[in-house]
């Protein structure tokens, strides 16, 4: 069995009845906009929080005015693994490093790190970076400040 | 709500069993707890499996009612539970509920999973698909790599190291050589786990629990109901779950897992008790750091002790805490939906004096923590020798 990520990395290209939509669709949302080269969270209207990746409800008042924006996509390095074991779809990547890194809004947001394994450390400043090879959430790449 | 009890336990051998389906693991491990309780499938009100996915690794879903159709029984209601790696221990806690709830008065709670007919990459894969597809696993982040990123964060705040982890390896793997049905009999040293080959920097391959099939059963019936059966039946004290984000990213404290702290201190409640009144505990220990990890948030160590206290022996089946006396996921095998159902018989058999030669003297109160996804779901259950 191929399990080359075989059924979910496709998009819906069919008709949306938008006007009995009530589905806040955040995740194509973030996926739109990281095709443009833009990291995305959901602004809650109700109490200002931003969530970064972006959610229908909003984690600490409940509230469902959420509305999906482009967030800056500076931060910093919380923590990382060099993977040596992947699975299928990575198979030829590796090794490749991971890490999870806090924005500067102090949400996070896992992505791979594009830095040679010798200059990572706890804390380093990170910038955003999108990889062409790949689509939707997968083309997050996490370069030097 | 009733009390309930376990009053029978079995259990395959761990590890790579070759031609065989899940169901006639679980079957095996069935028959066994079913003699052991003295009774007869017909006695069987309902059954509970625990399974991750009998559709990657066997090509089988609806995996319930394969359980009763191979013990023939038939038209007894049979439920698949899936929460990942905690699919066992919920299939344990589905059973106590329904027998609490009165509902049922003897139910079957199994666990299973084949995985060894898959090569590895794609294991690895089936087992990613436990975390976020979206914001993680379409990133190539593993589950050692998730364990690993903590193990980092865990490493910078309270000064935990390889060492430390490769501990609790050599001690697992200590234990194991007194568990005929453990996957690996090996004992091995702490520069074997060092120097062993790296899977997700910085956690090595004896770092990480196996790719392992086999099967656990236990069977559950009301407290008010235990001397109807054989042996020396064992209290369900309390029970807890509870959840948290399916991201790691999307929580605040990287060193740790709030849900582990929520299920064990609810199970703490239910039971009235504290971690000083347990003598003996199986813990989720897919990863090293998830046992250190694991004695800190259940309170048995303050955060940063956990690391320190398997370097210092007082985990070790002899020492003042006896964890993982099994061999635990790391060198008992990780059937992921054995895996809580297997804690559960380990600590039943630990009560009832039927551990043999790794029984630990004296142990009247066990509990057991089972962990899914990067600690998406938590499972505790705490039980008690009866009489
Ligand atoms: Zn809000």
């Amino acid at each position: 069995m191929d399990l080359d990520r075989p059924l979910f990395a496709t998009f819906w290209n069919g008709v949306i009845d938008l006007e009995h939509d009530s589905i806040n669709r955040v995740i194509e949302k973030y996926e739109r906009l990281i095709e443009e080269g833009k990291i995305s969270g959901s602004k809650c209207h109700a109490c200002t929080r931003i969530m970064v990746p972006p959610r229908p409800v909003c984690r600490t008042c409940g509230s469902t005015d959420i509305e999906v924006v482009e967030v800056e996509g500076q931060g910093r390095l919380l923590t990382w693994t060099t993977i040596y074991v992947g699975p299928p779809s990575y198979e030829n990547n590796v090794p490749y490093t991971v890490g999870i890194v806090e924005l500067t809004n102090g949400e996070r947001l896992t992505g791979i790190v594009d830095i040679p394994v010798s200059e990572l450390k706890y804390d380093l400043p990170v910038t955003a970076a999108f990889d062409d090879e790949r689509q939707g959430a997968a083309r997050l790449r996490w370069k030097k400040a | 709500m009733r009390d309930v009890a376990v009053i029978g336990t079995g259990m395959t051998k761990f590890g790579s069993l070759g031609r065989v389906t899940s169901r006639e693991l679980v079957t095996a491990a069935s028959i066994e707890a079913m003699k052991d309780a003295g009774i007869e499938p017909k006695d069987i009100d309902a059954v509970y499996i625990g399974q991750l996915s009998g559709d990657i690794f066997e090509h089988q879903m609806h995996a319930a009612p394969g359980i009763p159709d191979y013990l023939g029984l038939a038209n007894v209601p049979a439920t698949r539970v899936e929460a990942a790696c905690a699919s066992g221990g919920l299939s344990i806690m589905h059973a106590v509920m329904a027998v609490a709830g009165g509902f049922y008065d003897l139910v079957l709670a199994a666990g299973a999973e084949k995985m060894t007919n898959l090569p590895t990459a794609h294991v690895t894969e089936a087992l990613s698909m436990c975390a976020d597809d979206v914001f993680e696993v379409s990133l190539g982040v593993t589950f050692p790599g998730a364990f690993a990123m903590m193990a980092r964060a865990h490493d910078k705040e309270y000064g935990t190291n390889a060492e430390m982890r490769a501990a609790v390896a050599v001690k697992n793997h200590e234990h194991a050589l007194l568990n005929p049905k453990a996957q690996f009999q090996k004992q091995i040293s702490i520069d074997k786990v060092l120097n062993s080959i790296m899977i997700a920097d910085p956690l090595t391959l004896y770092d990480c629990s196996p790719i392992t099939d086999g099967a656990a059963a236990a069977i559950v019936v009301p407290w008010e109901d235990r001397h109807k059966y054989e042996g020396i039946p064992v209290k369900v004290r309390s029970f807890a779950q509870a959840s948290d984000t399916m991201s790691l990213h999307d929580r605040s404290d990287l060193t740790g897992f709030t849900t582990t702290k929520i299920a064990a201190q609810k199970a703490f409640r239910m039971a009235n008790l504290e971690p000083k009144d347990i003598d003996i505990l199986e813990i989720h220990d897919c990863f090293t750091i998830a046992e250190i990890m694991a004695l800190e948030d259940m309170g048995f160590y303050k955060k940063g002790e956990g690391g320190r206290a398997a370097l210092d022996g007082e985990t070790r089946r002899d020492g003042h805490l006896p964890v993982n006396v099994s061999g635990g996921l790391k060198a008992k095998g990780h059937p992921i939906g054995a895996t809580g159902v297997a804690q559960v018989v380990e600590i039943a058999n630990q009560l009832r004096g039927k551990a043999g030669k790794r029984q630990v003297a004296d142990v009247e109160i066990g509990m057991t923590q089972n962990l899914g996804g990067s600690g998406s779901t938590i499972v505790c259950h705490i039980l008690e020798r009866g009489d």
